[in-house]
């Protein structure tokens, strides 16, 4: 196997924020996120003389972060972690302590919620709403038909938007 | 949640979703960008020579000697199990057993009582005479298990049955084939 020439990997770069995106809603935090972006562009570039059809490129690559984000998510469902550690900075921005420490309270269940999704729904979820797919791009990347994509997604949103009401 | 509950209130709470989406979002995006991201692939590249592969899981590693392992037992375990149940099914032949069956065929009985005969007379008599003896109570046995042959069994009573290798036996073993044989051979001369 070799590494890809400059021209394909200036190509695969370019694609960098879509695979973070990807994997920062599959992972719990954003080292996580960057270290699974990097194990999923490593991957790409070992299988770069595999790439059938160039202008999936893309396609492709989020295909292979999934696969990377979705083994990250077995190995720590074995080794869980703290969700405190998920908070971005964002919201630590403030005001007042209560209004930080309830937008805290609202990601940690967030998190929590899309972290307690059926596998299938997760990933649907994730790269609609953390990856910005198109219901287009979301049925290539899972092999799914139009119509599946969309059935799960409403079954996600459902259950976030429950789970959220609930706490 | 009900299936119909699409109002505006799980509106709502999917548009603050998806806000704290974005927010998360761009937080991350902005530690990422701060980030040198291309110089530590390639760093990461060149840590690992062969360009991309990582070092498989202790798991990966352990798996080809785990399955031998565990195809060798499977395959001892069925061999031993097919023997003990080959064993089981077909004992050992017991040659004391068709020693005793054959010893229960009337013909057979009666070929070994002047075998005996035949070997003690050889031991007293002249050559000529122990022949002439042979011949005879050949000739006796002969008649005695062809009429056994031909007549009927008595009602009641089991036919004796054997396995092939009783009967080869019986045939090779007794001489009796070569007996018969040579009892045609000089009559097809003859012809």
């Amino acid at each position: 196997m070799t590494a890809p020439d400059d021209g394909r990997f200036r190509e695969l770069i370019d694609y960098k924020e879509d695979v973070f995106r990807v994997c920062l809603g599959f992972s719990r935090n954003v080292a996580d996120a960057e270290d699974l972006c990097q194990d999923a562009f490593l991957k790409a570039f070992a299988r770069a003389g595999d790439l059938r059809q160039p202008g999936s490129l893309r396609i492709w690559l989020l295909r292979i972060a999934r696969t990377t984000c979705l083994d990250h998510s077995r190995r720590m469902r074995r080794n869980p972690i703290d969700l405190a550690d998920v908070v971005p900075d964002t919201a630590a921005d403030p005001r007042t302590p209560e209004i930080v420490s309830e937008v805290n309270e609202s990601f940690r269940r967030l998190k929590e919620a899309v972290q307690s999704l059926p596998r299938k729904q997760r990933e649907v979820f994730v790269l609609r709403e953390y990856g910005g797919l198109s219901y287009e791009d979301l049925a290539r990347v899972l092999k799914l038909r139009p119509g599946t994509v969309m059935s799960r997604l409403n079954r996600a949103r459902r259950a976030i938007t429950a789970a959220m009401k609930e706490e | 949640m009900n299936e119909n509950d699409t109002g505006k209130p799980l509106l709502d709470m999917l548009e603050k979703v998806r806000l704290m989406i974005q927010l998360e979002t761009e937080d991350g995006l902005r530690r990422f960008r701060a980030g040198n991201f291309e110089s530590r692939l390639q760093a990461a590249g060149r840590i690992r020579p062969e360009g991309t592969k990582f070092a498989p899981s202790l798991f990966r590693r352990a798996w080809i000697p785990i399955f031998g392992l565990a195809v060798g037992a499977i395959v001892i375990i069925s061999a031993v199990l097919w023997v003990s149940r080959a064993k089981s099914q077909f004992p050992a032949a017991n040659l004391g057993t068709i020693d005793a069956a054959l010893n229960n065929l009337p013909g057979f009985r009666t070929l070994s009582l002047s075998d005996q005969m035949e070997t003690s007379a050889n031991e007293d008599l002249s050559p000529s005479t122990a022949a002439n003896m042979s011949r005879a109570l050949t000739s006796a046995t002969r008649s005695a298990a062809a009429w056994q042959e031909t007549s009927a069994p008595p009602a009641g009573k089991l036919v004796p049955r054997y396995s092939l290798e009783q009967k080869m036996k019986i045939l090779f073993g007794d001489k009796t084939l070569e007996q018969a044989l040579s009892l045609f051979k000089d009559k097809f001369k003859e012809v």
